[in-house]
């Protein structure tokens, strides 16, 4: 046994001396090879499965190392504070969104510690999750080989990578997309129980990501409503048991709702006002920027299969039922959001795209017109692994890039100011610090990086805050903190210090260094109230 | 085509009646086991905002139209204020309410009730002052 080892190590020390010798052309052919054996390995039924859950597992390491190094010149994004302070407190909804995003995470930081990395990691795993369920997906509508093509194509996308570092209401909603489409999609054409149950489940768990998921769910209505199999479901147990899942699991937060007068329904509805023109405006470039999302996977797979005009009417139109239900599936809810953007007079973003994109790689490439020869398909298997590889390889340019370029939103000093304002609370009393306030941005971004996970308290608008009242101020204290530059946060710490006695500000200058080289600092005002407990 | 209709609509009738059903049921169910929003006995309740008051008469210059409208900030002021007791700023943010009548200088005017008293307690601050801030205390009222 011994002596297998030692000559298995010997071959693969003698490989590694060869390949640090080979010249470019054998490298590639080298390189070729060992993309050619994974290919195979990916469409080979009885080694598929293992293979694709170790690419996606390398996927989400690849990644959140790049976020881990390309990040480390900033704190987290002011939408990954906002959920992780939300997740300390939140009950059956938010003051915004509905609550799975911040239960998730609450679960998440049970179990892992509280960091920069570990969070773009649990970011990471939904993305990768989205990923999976697409491959499991597409095993129905295509074939091994463009199976493996379309799972490739979709990394390339921003929103799988990129976009999905960021934890928000938004990234939240790929995985559970992905979710409800699959189980929709299977409980659809098989009518069986489980799935459909699985459907219900699934629109719920996508309702409380974001109200916006009403866009998908309406979609998917469209799908069945316009399919030629509709009585044979509509006939089913199968949809009424979806809806009665559905309705059970939504009813404890749509109740919650009522008896908070739909607040977060209304920041949903008023976040983004628009007038009819900047609606329409707005609503185009969501149909124009979600194609520029989804251009870079169009065009090598345009290049790779050069389709005529027959390939692309029956990707764009399918005969076929099965087909023509995904395409409908898939369309039917960017149409509806530029309708209901119109109709609302909201403004709504192409960044809203990034839980749509499920079925694109089965709408891309299931037409049997359309043919990836192999070598284009390897070559597009290559470049999807490559690809988050050169991106760590560069993360440390990232990092130098925006350090020097800056940050919004003060994004660079969460750190530090959770230092400062310890240490200025440290200063008035030896009690613990359990609330800090600022502008929103600044005090959940703050709040993440002080020890003790205080309650945030959001300075221009208490009620988005409503864990902290009028007697935790009395009687835990607060440390409140505004940038000077920022004229209103300061009016309004000014309103806070008078009213709950706090004591006369202190100013402190901080400035991020990274790599020996300091950002220009900021000024910032710290004012403490003072816990009234003895 | 008739009987097509009468499909449809018996589906749908089935439809709507699971979801209410199941909405029901489950509300019994939740409210038994489940935590309401509870706000503090003092909480916050906004009733109407006004940005512009002073500018109903106001005419405008050519081009521009005379927008105010009572209650124009109170879905604003709402999110920043209701159900808490704390100390709270209700602002007329320019950026987000818009101009609603060009070339007046806005007076900013806001009522609210507290807890479960029906008293409504009305504040407005004059079109000289900025920022446009009225702070509510529920804490301190009678």
């Amino acid at each position: 046994m011994n002596e297998a080892a030692n000559e298995a190590t010997n071959e693969a020390s003698h490989k590694s001396r060869a390949a640090a010798l080979m010249s470019p052309a054998q490298f590639v052919m080298l390189a070729r090879e060992r993309f050619e054996r994974l290919f195979e390995a990916l469409v080979d039924p009885a080694r598929r499965e293992r293979t694709m859950l170790a690419l996606l597992a390398g996927y989400v390491a690849a990644w959140s190392l790049y976020a881990a190094i390309a990040k480390s010149s900033q704190d987290i994004h002011p939408d990954m504070a906002e959920m992780a302070a939300w997740s300390h407190e939140v009950g059956i909804g938010t003051p915004k969104h509905p609550p799975l995003a911040a239960w998730l995470l609450r679960a998440w930081f049970g179990v892992v510690p509280r960091a920069d990395w570990t969070f773009y990691l649990f970011a990471m795993i939904l993305a990768a999750l989205a990923l999976w369920i697409a491959w499991r997906m597409a095993e129905r509508y295509l074939p091994p080989d463009k199976r493996v093509v379309g799972i490739a194509l979709m990394t390339l996308v921003p929103f799988y990578n990129f976009h999905a570092l960021k934890y928000n209401a938004n990234t939240v909603l790929t995985p559970l997309w992905a979710a409800t489409t699959w189980w929709f999609l299977r409980s659809f054409e098989t009518r069986r129980a489980g799935s459909a149950v699985l459907a219900g489940a699934g629109a719920a768990a996508a309702m409380l990501g974001k109200y916006w998921s009403a866009i998908l769910l309406a979609g998917l209505g469209i799908a069945a409503l316009t399919d030629t199999r509709r009585d044979r479901y509509f006939g089913s147990p199968a949809p009424y048991l979806t809806l009665a899942v559905g309705t059970v699991l939504l009813t404890p937060h749509v109740d919650w709702m009522i008896a908070d007068r739909f607040m977060a329904l209304g920041y949903a509805t008023q976040a983004h006002p628009a007038t009819l023109f900047s609606a329409a405006r707005s609503a185009l470039g969501f149909i124009g920027g979600s194609f520029g999302y989804v251009a870079v996977p169009i065009v090598l797979s345009l290049c790779a299969a050069r389709p005529g005009a027959a390939a692309i009417r029956d990707t764009l139109w399918p005969p076929e039922p099965e087909r023509r239900f995904v395409v409908i599936a898939f369309a039917a809810p960017f149409l509806l959001a530029a309708l209901v953007a119109v109709a609302l007079q909201i403004e709504i973003n192409a960044l809203w795209a990034i839980s749509m994109l499920t079925l694109f790689p089965v709408v891309l490439l299931s037409s049997p017109r359309v043919v990836i020869p192999r070598s284009a398909a390897v070559g597009l298997l290559a470049l999807a692994v490559v690809f988050p590889l050169v991106m760590v390889a560069v993360s440390p340019v990232v990092a130098l890039v925006i350090h020097h370029r800056g940050v919004d939103n003060y994004q660079g000093d969460y750190r530090l100011l959770a230092r400062a304002l310890e240490a200025g609370w440290r200063s008035r009393t030896d009690k613990p610090l359990r609330i800090v306030g600022s502008y929103s941005s600044i005090v959940n971004g703050t709040a993440f990086y002080i020890a003790g996970e205080p309650l945030t308290f959001d300075l221009v608008g208490p009620a988005q805050t409503p864990w902290v009242d009028d007697d935790s101020i009395r009687r835990d204290g607060m440390a409140m903190v505004c940038p000077d530059e920022m004229k209103f946060c300061m009016f309004v710490m000014d309103g806070f210090a008078a009213h709950y006695h706090a004591a006369a500000p202190t100013h402190v200058a901080l400035a991020r260094r990274y790599l020996g080289s300091s950002e220009p600092p900021v000024s910032y005002a710290i004012a403490i109230i003072p816990p009234q407990t003895p | 085509m008739r009987s097509a209709v009468g499909r449809a609509l018996m589906m749908l009738a089935a439809g709507l009646a699971v979801v209410a059903a199941s909405f029901l049921i489950t509300t019994l169910v939740a409210r038994h086991w489940l935590p309401s929003p509870n706000p503090p006995a003092r909480a916050i309740h906004v009733t109407q905002a006004t940005y512009g008051d002073s500018c109903r008469s106001f005419v405008p210059p050519a081009g521009h139209a005379n927008l105010v409208k009572a209650g124009n900030a109170t879905a604003l002021v709402s999110q920043l204020c209701d159900n808490t007791d704390a100390f709270c700023p209700a602002i007329a943010d320019p950026h987000r309410l818009g101009d609603p009548a060009f070339g007046c200088d806005k007076d900013f005017v806001v009522d609210w009730r507290c807890g479960a008293d029906p008293t409504i307690h009305q504040f407005r601050q004059p079109p000289e002052i900025f920022p446009k801030v009225v702070w509510i205390d529920c804490r301190a009222q009678p």
